[in-house]
């Protein structure tokens, strides 16, 4: 079997899961879902044949698998369905949802990046200085503060004493920094620490310091020898930080009252809309899988041993 | 030529080279002998200047050496190259850095003295064999013609008919090219059979300094008497005979 055929029945194998986890997790759950949909459609309590109609018209009359086939049958065609409780299609509210999550998310990256790297470089300078072991202490300190603790700080600091900064709702671009930051902080943090030890590593490469004395210059190493290796771990965890991304987003998104896919999960969750909650875990499962394949791939371009390695 | 002066370089308390006097002229090879520990990778480090000495003067004719840019043939042949580039983008990088302008044909020259097909240069350095590896480190040492070439134990790899061909190879270009050979080797047969000069190092310390003829005919010292007779006893030294 090649290589992409392995990825791709790999990641089809990871999505099938995914929606399958997803749809038993959802319909074990303790209550009837069709009376938890009757209650939020309708907003009161009603009667019995209402909420008969309502599981048959969701498919959940007919039993486990039926009713998962009935789910996920328009969803391999495309088709993300409808909310079962106010019965428009999904997509184009999640696609507002989105659009406001990933440009916060983005910029929390962004900050993350823009923080970690310089800092890391600057610490690796001189290990064991000074700088070093502030930045450790530093990394370390935003590693162990939670997201909402941090926007807490963050709303108390720049919007209830200074005033500088709006702290609720994301009508202007101004809306966004606070929520950015608390995003953007906790990841530079864990990047600090892989940034720093990654760059350790590289700078003790056996064949890096001839180098030099081959007549290379400083910046040459540092770009075409340290930078590459250094890049290896760095990759790994912005896989992994883009799920604390997301999942920070969704916490983000409540305390700072935005909308976006927190909000859109939240609610989905509290009204025990199937089709809603299993579109977002969908998307985001097939997000991951890609975002893996990316860093399988770069992986590979960055050490061409890695592919060897898996074959 | 290079001048090491009362070299003397410390790790963890411990000296591991203590007022180390060595010299070697352009065109010549100086063999660096001793049992693992013994500090000779550790000259060479600290000769390239990757060790910070505690104390002496290391120069090439007076001058600071790195202005030379001297080339080294790593002892590990496959940690010697980045496994992320090329083996032609390692090769070439002196000559790239260095912005030389190579004679026609010296590369293809090289690799057919070193019997390396050129097509191996396209490869990444976990492609190749690790005899191949160690024949591409000084092919990339000889490469840029530096003035002085440090070998830390260069044939370790090699087959015996290889390391013969090497061997010779080395010694044509040094001849023709005239650059100062500094080799680390426990093998005493390649000494014996290429270098001008012999240098045991024992305890980081100078035990015996000579020219290799005297040194092969006559060791003063109870460990060259002991080195040689090891030899003689594999039959490594007759074999270089």
């Amino acid at each position: 079997m090649t290589a992409f055929a392995e990825v791709v029945l790999r990641a089809v194998v990871v999505l099938a899961g995914t929606a399958l986890a997803t749809f038993a997790l959802l319909w074990h759950a303790p209550g009837d879902p069709a009376a938890a949909i009757a209650v939020a459609r309708f907003d009161a309590v009603v009667s019995e044949e209402v909420v008969a109609q309502i599981r048959a018209e969701a498919g959940l009359d007919a039993g486990f698998w039926p009713a998962f086939g009935h789910w996920i049958t328009p969803i391999l065609a495309g088709d993300l369905g409808n909310s079962s409780v106010s019965g428009r299609p999904i997509w184009p509210e999640l696609r507002d949802a989105i659009a406001l999550t990933v440009p916060l998310a983005l910029a929390g990256l962004a900050i993350g990046l823009a923080v970690s790297v310089p800092l890391a470089i600057f610490a690796t300078r001189r290990p064991g200085g000074w700088l070093d072991r502030g930045a450790v202490a530093v990394a370390s300190l935003g590693a162990a503060m939670p997201a909402y603790w941090l926007g807490l700080l963050l709303i108390l600091l720049f919007a209830v004493h200074l005033g500088w900064l709006p702290a609720m709702g994301a009508r202007t671009p101004a809306h966004m920094i606070l929520p950015a930051l608390t995003l953007g902080l906790g990841v530079a943090a864990s990047l600090t620490r892989i940034l720093r030890s990654g760059l350790l590593e590289a700078r003790g490469q056996p064949f890096l310091p001839a180098l030099a004395r081959r007549g290379v210059p400083q910046g040459r190493i540092g770009r075409d020898h340290v930078a590459p290796h250094a890049a290896i771990p760095v990759v790994t965890v912005l896989g992994l930080e883009l799920a604390f991304l997301l999942e920070g987003a969704v916490i983000v998104e409540v305390i700072f009252a935005r909308p976006g896919l927190g909000s859109f999960l939240v609610q989905a969750i509290s009204a025990r809309d199937f089709p809603k909650i299993q579109a977002v875990v969908i998307l985001t499962a097939l997000l991951f899988v890609t975002v893996n394949l990316l860093i399988d791939l770069t992986y590979r371009l960055i050490d061409p041993r890695t592919g060897d390695r898996d074959a | 030529m290079l001048r090491v002066e009362a070299l003397t370089v410390a790790r963890g308390g411990r000296r591991v080279l203590d007022s180390v006097d060595l010299a070697l002229a352009p065109g010549r090879t100086l063999a660096v002998i001793g049992e693992s520990g013994a500090g000779k990778s550790t000259l060479i480090g600290a000769i390239l200047g990757l060790l910070r000495p505690q104390s002496g003067h290391i120069a090439w004719n007076g001058e600071d050496l790195r202005a030379i840019n001297p080339s080294l043939v790593m002892q590990e042949p496959r940690a010697a190259f980045n496994p992320a580039l090329s083996l032609r983008r390692s090769v070439m990088e002196p000559v790239r850095a260095q912005r030389l302008k190579l004679p026609e044909g010296r590369l293809d020259r090289l690799c057919t003295g070193l019997e390396l097909d050129p097509d191996l240069l396209d490869r990444r350095p976990h492609e190749v064999s690790i005899g191949q590896a160690q024949r591409l480190g000084i092919l990339r040492a000889l490469i840029a013609k530096a003035p002085l070439v440090l070998f830390d134990e260069p044939l370790s790899a090699l087959d015996a008919v290889t390391q013969k061909h090497t061997a010779n190879l080395i010694a044509a270009l040094q001849r023709e090219e005239g650059f100062a050979a500094l080799v680390v080797t426990h093998d005493l047969g390649y000494a014996a059979a290429h270098a001008d000069e012999v240098v045991i190092l024992r305890d980081g310390r100078i035990e015996e300094a000579a020219s290799a003829e005297t040194f092969f005919r006559a060791p003063q010292t109870d460990y060259g008497c002991a080195l040689c007779e090891a030899a003689l006893a594999l039959g490594a030294l007759e074999r270089a005979a």
